[in-house]
């Protein structure tokens, strides 16, 4: 798959207990990589950074993340985000003896 | 085992105060993320993947049943149900919420427990041998001095902030199963021709992106200088160790940069000039007051009958199996030293659930004077099991599953958390280690393959000793997909040695097959049984087990990954 163009988002790991977020449009945090604000061009990207970087009462950690967009819209990603879009490691609950998340 | 004095608990629980105090003030907003991390590091908080990840010390990985308790009770409180034990002996929490973490720090403190210098440019968590106080090979017990470096070293105002984290391991024993020779330090306590105490002093090894074996500087260090000279080695260190590049910052490389006669003439020198400083020199009554909490267990006169090696040739072939693999000669007539296997089917290395950290510390209490050891290999120990015990002891471990008969064994892989948690890693190790112990176990029962070890670690930190596995899996990232490299020959013991890279990487889906090609080398060249893995890659070298992985497997994959 080749990449086309770039776009990048603007993660964190969030202050209460580590979870991956990712910066919406609106300023909020959320969860899901898919409402992340995707930006095209690096002076949206770097203010939302800016704003990130500061926002310390609910992240720490925030960086950009960079997404490569092919033509048919397959994405790709640093194994290292990969993972963290996947979310909490799964490994242990599909061997069954990980108490699901309860915070 | 070693109980805190008046001392060490008054700090155990001002520091767990400190950081209740420090918490509060990050959330309130009082303390900015820069300010607040080097003080979560300093109780080994860290932001790994997706969570907080607290690093809990297991000092020489001794633990009481209490303290077994208690850790089985935090993870099933504070966490998702289970942790995880690391090859320096200590355990690691997941998924820990930040606002817990004082209160976990509590909780610790009352079994005499935290997480102080689990992270950081400090002196790391001491480790040794399992086997000590017990082992039949041991000439000293190096737990005294163990704990006596652990109080030294604890808060020590001028090592707080080394160059670069700094990582001792002791053993008394001949055969080296504490991995001395990659230590930062490594001591073997031995005795001189009058039967007088002292170390064998090991400075520079390490692993990491540049493997190193330690360099002996010292042959005999009288016990007397154990931490004098400690200090001096530190402080030569503290003084011209790089701090201008991380990769260079260890002690190894300043070894390598002075050459060790230099080195050793420099610790010499300043040695000479605190040998006898009165804080430094250790008395002989220090050094009883510190022994008397590892005083040989109250064992009991035992028969004869039964032994270790009838159960091996018994009728019960699931018994025999595991007393063979897991089960070693104790010194004392009529008990044995059982080492439990967190390398199960299910489970990935070196993880234990709440409800077997509970049943371990059931067993310890029921069967081994309450007491357990976490190996640097990530499993347990039972040290004091009589033999008479030993068939009732496997069965209420089959029933947590924890009876795994694979104890050095291939299957019996030590593996770093790598990506399903590092935010470190290249690679993942845990499926890796997965599937190839799902790959091999048939052929480990059939086989009678012997000792083999095998260590994974999700990036060139090294976390998971590849470099000394006789097998080693290196997971590195190829243009943001994961590969692995297969090195040979490594060795973590008195005969040590840092594993070749055989050749180029191999893809996720691929690794588990080179593996098995290796080990199925190893079976075609042996002599005979007693041949093991590492004796046949030390006898024929690396070409005939090249050959055997890459020959008529080799894949476009493998040859453009290199
Ligand atoms: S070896 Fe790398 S991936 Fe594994 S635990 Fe260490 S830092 Fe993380």
């Amino acid at each position: 798959m080749a990449a086309t163009r770039l776009q990048f988002l603007v993660s964190a790991s969030r202050l209460s207990d580590g979870g991956v977020v990712y910066l919406h449009r609106d300023r909020r945090w959320v969860e899901s990589f898919d409402e992340g604000w995707r930006h095209d061009d690096a002076a949206s990207r770097d203010g939302e950074l800016v704003f990130a970087k500061s926002d310390e009462a609910h992240v720490c950690n925030a960086h950009v993340v960079e997404v490569g967009v092919a033509e048919d819209g397959a994405l790709r990603l640093s194994a290292r985000e990969r993972f963290r879009r996947e979310g909490a490691a799964k490994v242990r609950v599909r061997l069954g003896y990980e108490r699901p998340a309860d915070h | 085992m070693y109980r805190y004095d008046e001392h060490d608990l008054r700090l155990v629980q001002e520091r767990a105060r400190q950081f209740r105090d420090q918490v509060a003030r990050r959330l309130s907003g009082a303390l900015s993320e820069e300010e607040f991390r080097p003080l979560r590091l300093q109780n080994g908080l860290y932001i790994q993947l997706h969570a907080y990840m607290l690093r809990i010390a297991i000092p020489y990985g001794l633990l009481s049943s209490a303290q077994l308790r208690k850790l089985a009770h935090i993870t099933r409180t504070y966490d998702r149900g289970y942790g995880h034990f690391t090859t320096r002996q200590n355990l690691q929490l997941n998924w820990v919420r930040l606002e817990d973490v004082p209160t976990i720090l509590d909780e610790l403190a009352s079994v005499e427990m935290h997480a102080i210098q689990t992270s950081g440019n400090c002196v790391r968590n001491v480790t040794s041998d399992p086997f000590a106080g017990v082992a039949r090979d041991e000439d000293v017990d190096p737990r005294p001095y163990c704990e006596l470096l652990r109080q030294y070293s604890t808060f020590h105002p001028e090592f707080a902030y080394l160059p670069r984290k700094f990582k001792i391991a002791v053993t008394g024993s001949r055969h080296d199963r504490a991995a001395i020779a990659v230590h930062d330090i490594g001591l073997r306590a031995v005795r001189d021709a009058t039967g007088g105490i002292g170390f064998e002093v090991f400075v520079g090894g390490g692993q990491g992106r540049t493997p190193v074996l330690a360099t002996c500087i010292r042959t005999f260090l009288p016990e007397r200088h154990l931490l004098s000279y400690t200090e001096a080695i530190l402080r030569v260190y503290n003084q011209l160790g790089r701090r201008d590049n991380i990769y260079k910052a260890r002690i190894k490389i300043l070894l390598n940069e002075l050459g060790a006669a230099e080195l050793t003439r420099r610790v010499e020198e300043e040695h000479a000039r605190i040998a006898d400083d009165e804080g430094l020199v250790l008395t002989d009554d220090e050094i009883q007051r510190v022994a008397r909490h590892f005083e040989p267990a109250v064992y009991e006169q035992l028969e004869a009958s039964p032994t270790i090696d009838g159960l091996v040739l018994g009728k019960d072939r699931t018994l025999a199996r595991w007393v063979e693999a897991n089960v070693v000669g104790h010194r004392t007539p009529g008990y044995a030293i059982v080492q439990i296997s967190l390398k199960s089917e299910r489970l990935p290395p070196g993880d234990a659930t709440h409800a077997q950290l509970d049943a371990v510390a059931d067993l310890a209490d029921r069967y081994s004077f309450g007491r357990a050891v976490v190996t640097h290999r990530q499993n347990l120990v039972l040290t004091d099991v009589k033999i008479s015990d030993l068939a009732a002891l496997h069965a209420d471990l089959a029933r947590v599953e924890l009876a795994s008969p694979n104890v050095g064994r291939v299957t019996d892989i030590v593996a770093c958390p790598g990506l399903d948690y590092c935010d470190l890693a290249n690679a993942r190790s845990i499926p890796v280690a997965q599937d190839v112990a799902a790959r091999l176990r048939s052929l480990e029962t059939e086989q009678d393959l012997g000792p083999i070890t095998l260590n994974i670690s999700g990036c060139i930190n090294a976390c998971g000793h590849h470099h000394v596995g006789n097998l080693g899996i290196l997971g590195i990232d190829k243009l943001g997909e994961e590969f692995y490299q297969l090195t040979l020959g490594g060795d973590h013991t008195e005969t040590a040695a840092i594993g070749k890279i055989l050749g180029p990487s191999f893809a996720a889906t691929e690794i588990a097959g080179a593996v098995e090609r290796a080990v199925r080398a190893y079976l075609a060249l042996r002599t005979d049984r007693s041949e093991t893995f590492l004796a046949v890659v030390r006898r024929v070298g690396p070409a005939p087990f090249k050959e055997a992985v890459y020959g008529a497997h080799s894949t476009p994959t493998q040859r453009t990954a290199a």
